[in-house]
């Protein structure tokens, strides 16, 4: 009686599970690649798994891209989320060898271990997505990254902040600065390249605090940046995306403070961050094209497969090697901002 | 009569290996590289770490308690341990200049730091009788952020033999790490059932004054059970580590202190203390892996994946107090 | 109830009984321990419905799901084992999950009110407001039965109720049941008091293994009848008491103190004696055990074993010294339920079987106790819990013999025993002693405590009032020791 109970309750939830799979199978055992390698296909018939590193609303729109990619090529393309578990991309790497994918689209949880990914890939191809490697000479072969080139990012807010306070006859600015997770290449390159932008455009930029760690985190950056607003002098807030800048914002509502009386800065142009620059709450953004990585990513993918330029079919451009594609930044100002919605 | 009796028992006693095989069957079914050999050996590579932590978390619930901490102090251990493996001339040392330690020294100070670590937090647990997830929540908190506080960027290019246990591969093929995790389970198979330590959890577990009375030291035996989760935790943590080739202080072992219970439940350890097999826990740690992996090559959404985890895992647990309350 | 079966897995734990209860009678059901009579009234009243058989009340034929179906009808329980909400008041555990109240909100004045007009109708001195957890055993006992009044039951079933009463409150009880039955109420009453059955019942049915054996009008009765019915077979003996030579002072308690509940206690057990303890409930003689044994904290006074002093800590401590506690509550710190007879049996002795542990010379030692004892159990892998309260106490037994102590403290030993258990552990227990272990058998029944002793030391209220020798034993001069306050003063030179 109650075995059958137990049975029947783990039958229906595996069968469940069986049906759910049932529409992303059919196809996918349908076009197991069997001819994948001659080029002649144009791409048909490849299937690859796309894994991100923590599921957001910028890795969203990366994964529409990729799937628009995906079906103009013809390419069978599933997605999971390894919950920032370095150990668990790896896993999914490997399922997906097993499962006799030709390719997987790899959005590191840790730039550290872009090696270990690629041997897991054994000779599937490997294309790492909006994060670079730590070190980028692991690539070639049947590894290449379609990645945006971090340091134009900061580039562009630093020439932003530079302007602006050019033209307040202004020179010596404090700055708040809302930082990303540490360790991660982007984290840094993003913090480095928005003083260095500053610095070229005649800036003497100076901390008014040292940088806060708030993990991308709209939540964390609020919670950090509060007791700050009242207690430090500051003309600026730089934040390395737009979630913590966000954040920034709401702190200062909360405190009865006007967030349209300084420029804060972030990256991404994410639908929040456009929302906020039209209502002036956020001075300028930076947008990434996560819409044109995805996308690149599965070209690159195809590429890859089939012996071509990693960037082939694309306007994109290379890095000196020919492993990097770069989906190029582009400044988002109330100016422009129209283009973005 | 008393034949079929025993039959009756024994499939009762071990239906839920009856579940796996079944699960395993409709994943072959619906798709058939799922039970290759290289497939199973990713399962059973992945689970590894969990499961060993599984093998920990099982003696504490089965004492009546509970571990949240094993996460947090895997995730301490492997940081420590990672920052003693880098090499000297690494630029991104945590600790430039001490170079790179040999690996057996530097796993022996793993075990013991997870030991201290287990100590600590036992020992508030046994002596003050704060509830174990109290105690233990504490714990986790003062682990993970002891992690964030000694590091506070991932710590990379680890040493290949401080590696070695948790990725390499016997003739490129058969990872290590399943060997690992199978000598854990037979360490936690002997501890459980050929030891006075085992014996006397289960009586902590099952009623602790009548453990007391029966001259068992209910406190140094509790204080025990959380050294033992918190060594498997650091060894978890290092097998981690060793595997991705990095210890990230803010994500190595995020949340795996609830897989771990989930796969002790799953295989029917209770939480009203007193019941556990050690087979069953293997059997739940097996489970949740094919479920991850098989749904997973299914190309299954991993929301859904959660779901059908959840449902599993609520649903077990109905079944065996429903199991209990009829025995009773 | 006609030919009512029930069966567990593994067990057939009632192979067709009857019973049949008159209005406004007292109803005896005895049995020895395992016979069936708490399952068939847990069949009654709907915690295990029977797996065949037909129960008619009041003449229509019922089916009770739950416990809830049952008391809604008109059938109340007191069970054996009290499950009270210890942290709330009297009067909330009295109208638990019943309370009165207007509209959504609980009416506290009523619900008091109601609890001390309860009260004074039966009699009983309980503050409604005092935690339940404060309360003595019998008091308790006593909110349960008016707890069962308040639902105006057509019958009440009561399970060992008089186990932890004394003399006055069980008189109390008597008279309760006395107004019930006035009331035509019927009263099934499950006890193995022989006195008090034959005072109060009008019928007695006995079963025996889960079967009916008899039924009949309680004049037509006797007590060895009774018995024979019950254990299938006559007993002799009782108390089986035989004189073996006192040995050597082993045990010497000076001045012994813990907290209030013990003051100054002295004594000195000896090889092969039994010394018996006496007292009413809370005169501190299961106290002075877990202070000798290392469960309470001793705050005065001194212990020699064999002339030396012993600073015991812990139950562990004592166990190293040679000497065990067979404890009062059995499911309270006795069992461990959910493990089998082998695990219960060698818990406190698992240092002896090495590392690894030695699984065969464990089953050896438990299969031989188990014999020893004459315990009924299917297996030895048999979870303790599914025993009968006898058996579990035997297993206890074993498990204290298996440490071979030199002392061994019983503390009632046969409590909600039957008569043919009680008689085995009985001889037991002189067996011991002849053996030259020294026995301290505490004890609230005066004839077993009289029966077995060499020598009864009386407690009340944490004083020790007297030591009485067996020569002058009598029911009359422990009484009054055991009311008494004045502290037992030794003759010079005797102790």
């Amino acid at each position: 009686m109650m075995k059958k109970r137990l049975l029947a309750a783990l039958m229906a939830s595996a069968m469940m599970a069986a049906t759910l799979a049932g529409c992303g199978n059919t196809s996918s055992e349908s076009t197991t690649p069997e001819g994948g390698e001659t080029a002649e296909t144009g791409g048909d018939g490849y299937s690859m798994t796309l894994i991100m590193s923590l599921r957001d609303e910028f890795l969203s729109t990366l994964e529409a891209g990729a799937q628009s990619a995906a079906a103009e090529l013809g390419v069978t393309l599933s997605t999971q989320d390894a919950n920032n578990d370095a150990s668990k991309t790896i896993q999914f790497i490997e399922s997906a060898r097993n499962a006799g994918d030709d390719a997987v689209l790899v959005n590191l949880v840790d730039a550290a271990t872009a090696q270990q990914c690629i041997e897991a890939a054994g000779d599937m191809q490997i294309v790492f997505v909006n994060r670079v490697p730590q070190d980028t000479s692991v690539l070639g072969g049947n590894a290449a990254a379609v990645v945006s080139d971090e340091n134009q990012s900061g580039g562009y807010q630093g020439q932003f902040l530079a302007d602006y306070f050019k033209a307040k006859g202004q020179t010596d600015v404090r700055y708040l600065m809302l930082q990303g997770t540490l360790g991660l290449v982007h984290t840094e390159q993003r913090s480095a390249s928005v003083i260095q932008g500053m610095k070229d455009g005649g800036l003497n930029p100076i901390e008014a605090a040292a940088p806060l760690v708030a993990d991308y985190d709209r939540a964390v950056a609020m919670d950090m940046i509060s007791p700050l607003l009242s207690t430090t002098e500051f003309d600026c807030i730089i934040a390395n995306n737009d979630a913590m800048a966000l954040g920034a914002v709401e702190a200062m509502q909360a405190q009865g403070m006007d967030p349209t009386s300084i420029p804060i800065v972030g990256i991404d142009a994410t639908v929040d961050g456009i929302q906020a620059l039209k209502d002036g709450t956020l001075a300028m953004t930076v947008f990434q094209d996560a819409n044109g990585q995805g996308y690149g990513a599965v070209k690159a993918a195809v590429n890859l497969i089939e012996g071509n330029p990693i960037n082939d079919g694309t306007d994109y451009e290379t890095d000196e090697t020919g492993n990097i594609v770069w989906v190029p930044f582009e400044p988002v100002t109330p100016e422009n901002v129209a283009d973005y919605e | 009569m008393q034949k079929s009796f025993d039959k009756k028992k024994f499939l009762s006693q071990n239906s839920i290996w009856l579940v796996l095989i079944v699960l395993v069957i409709i994943m072959s079914i619906a798709q058939p590289s799922f039970f290759s050999v290289n497939n199973l050996l990713t399962l059973l590579s992945g689970e590894a770490v969990k499961g060993i932590m599984a093998f920990g978390v099982m003696f504490a619930i089965l004492s009546k308690g509970i571990d949240l901490t094993i996460g947090a102090s895997a995730a301490l251990v492997a940081v420590i341990t990672a920052s003693l493996v880098q090499p000297a001339d690494y630029a991104n040392a945590i600790l430039p200049g001490l170079g790179t330690l040999p690996a057996p020294l530097v796993f022996l100070i793993g075990l013991a730091l997870g030991a201290v670590i287990g100590g600590i937090y036992g020992a508030i647990i046994a002596y003050t009788k704060i509830p174990p997830f109290i105690a233990t929540l504490g714990a986790q908190l003062i682990c993970r952020a002891s992690a964030k506080i000694y590091t506070n960027r991932p710590v990379s290019n680890l040493s290949d033999d401080f590696r070695f246990l948790g990725s390499y591969r016997i003739g490129g093929v058969f990872p290590i790490i399943i060997i690992v995790f199978f000598v854990m389970f037979a360490i936690s198979a002997f501890l459980l059932t050929q030891t006075r330590f085992g014996k006397n959890v289960y009586a902590i577990g099952g009623n602790d004054q009548a453990a007391r009375v029966a001259g068992i030291n209910v406190e140094k035996n509790l204080i025990l059970v959380y050294i033992w989760c918190s060594v498997c935790a650091a060894i978890a943590g290092m097998l981690l580590a060793g595997r991705s080739g990095s210890a990230d202080p803010a994500n190595t072992g995020l949340n795996y202190e609830l897989d771990a219970i989930a796969a002790a439940t799953v295989g029917g350890t209770s939480h009203t203390g007193g019941i556990c097999r050690v087979s069953g826990v293997l059997a739940g740690i097996l489970i949740l892996g094919v479920i991850n992996n098989g749904l997973v090559m299914l190309k299954v959404d991993d929301n859904m994946t959660n779901i059908v985890k959840g449902l599993i895992i609520v649903g077990s647990v109905v079944l065996d107090m429903r199991k209990n309350a009829k025995r009773a | 109830m006609t030919d009512i079966v029930k069966e567990f897995p593994g067990v057939r734990a009632l192979k067709g009984v009857q019973l049949k209860v008159r209005p406004g009678t007292v109803h005896t059901l005895m049995g020895e321990n395992g016979a069936g009579k708490s399952t068939l009234m847990k069949c009654l009243i709907g915690i295990h419905p029977p797996t065949s058989g037909k129960i008619v009340f009041e003449g229509k034929e019922v089916h009770f799901k739950n416990t809830l179906e049952a008391l809604n009808s008109g059938i109340s329980m007191i069970h054996q084992e009290l499950s009270p909400v210890p942290e709330r008041s009297v009067c909330e555990n009295l109208w638990l999950g019943r309370a009165p109240r207007k509209g959504l909100i609980v009416d506290h004045k009523k619900m008091r009110q109601d609890s001390i007009d309860l009260f004074q109708k039966l009699g009983l001195d309980v503050d409604p407001d005092e935690k339940m957890g404060n309360l003595t055993v019998a008091k308790m006992q006593m909110v349960e039965i008016a707890k069962a009044v308040s639902y105006d039951s057509r019958i009440v079933i009561m399970d060992e109720p008089t186990s932890s009463l004394t003399d006055a409150e069980v008189e109390h009880l008597f008279r309760i049941i006395a107004e019930l039955k006035a009331k035509n109420v019927a009263i099934i009453y499950i006890s193995h008091k022989m006195d008090e059955i034959f005072r109060i019942s009008d019928d007695i049915t006995v079963y025996r293994d889960g079967e009916y054996i008899a039924s009949d009008r309680a004049e037509n009765l006797n007590v060895d009848k009774v018995i024979q019915l019950m254990v299938g077979r006559e007993v002799t003996e009782m108390f089986p008491k035989v004189d073996c030579p006192i040995g050597d002072t082993i045990l010497k308690v000076e001045n012994l103190s813990a907290g209030r509940a013990v003051k100054n206690v002295s004594f000195e057990l000896h090889r092969g004696e039994i010394l018996g303890m006496a007292g009413l409930v809370g005169a501190g003689r299961t106290e002075t055990a877990e202070a000798i044994f290392g469960m309470r904290t001793v705050t005065g006074g001194k212990i020699y074993k064999d002339g030396k002093e012993l600073h015991i800590k812990s139950p562990e401590d004592a166990i190293a010294n040679k000497i065990g506690l067979l404890t009062e509550d059995r499911r309270g710190n006795g069992i461990v339920g959910l493990l089998s007879i082998k695990d219960n049996t060698v818990l406190a002795n698992l240092k002896k079987y090495g590392f690894p542990l030695n699984h065969k010379k464990m089953r050896e030692d438990t299969e031989e106790y188990v014999k020893k004892l004459n315990t009924k159990t299917p297996s030895i892998d048999t979870p303790i819990q599914n025993l009968s309260g006898g058996n579990q106490q035997k297993v206890l037994v074993g498990r204290w013999l298996l440490t071979d102590p030199d002392i061994l403290i019983v503390d009632e030993p046969t409590r909600g025993i039957d008569v043919g258990a009680k008689s085995e552990i009985h001889s037991l227990i002189t067996k011991l002693a002849g053996e030259g272990k020294a026995i301290i058998m505490i004890s609230s029944e005066l004839p077993e405590v009289m029966g077995m002793s060499d020598r009864i030391v009386v407690m009340h209220e944490g004083i020790m009032t007297a030591v009485v020798d067996r020569k002058d034993f009598s029911s009359e001069l422990i009484l009054k020791y055991a009311t008494s306050d004045v502290p037992y003063q030794p003759a010079d030179g005797k102790q």
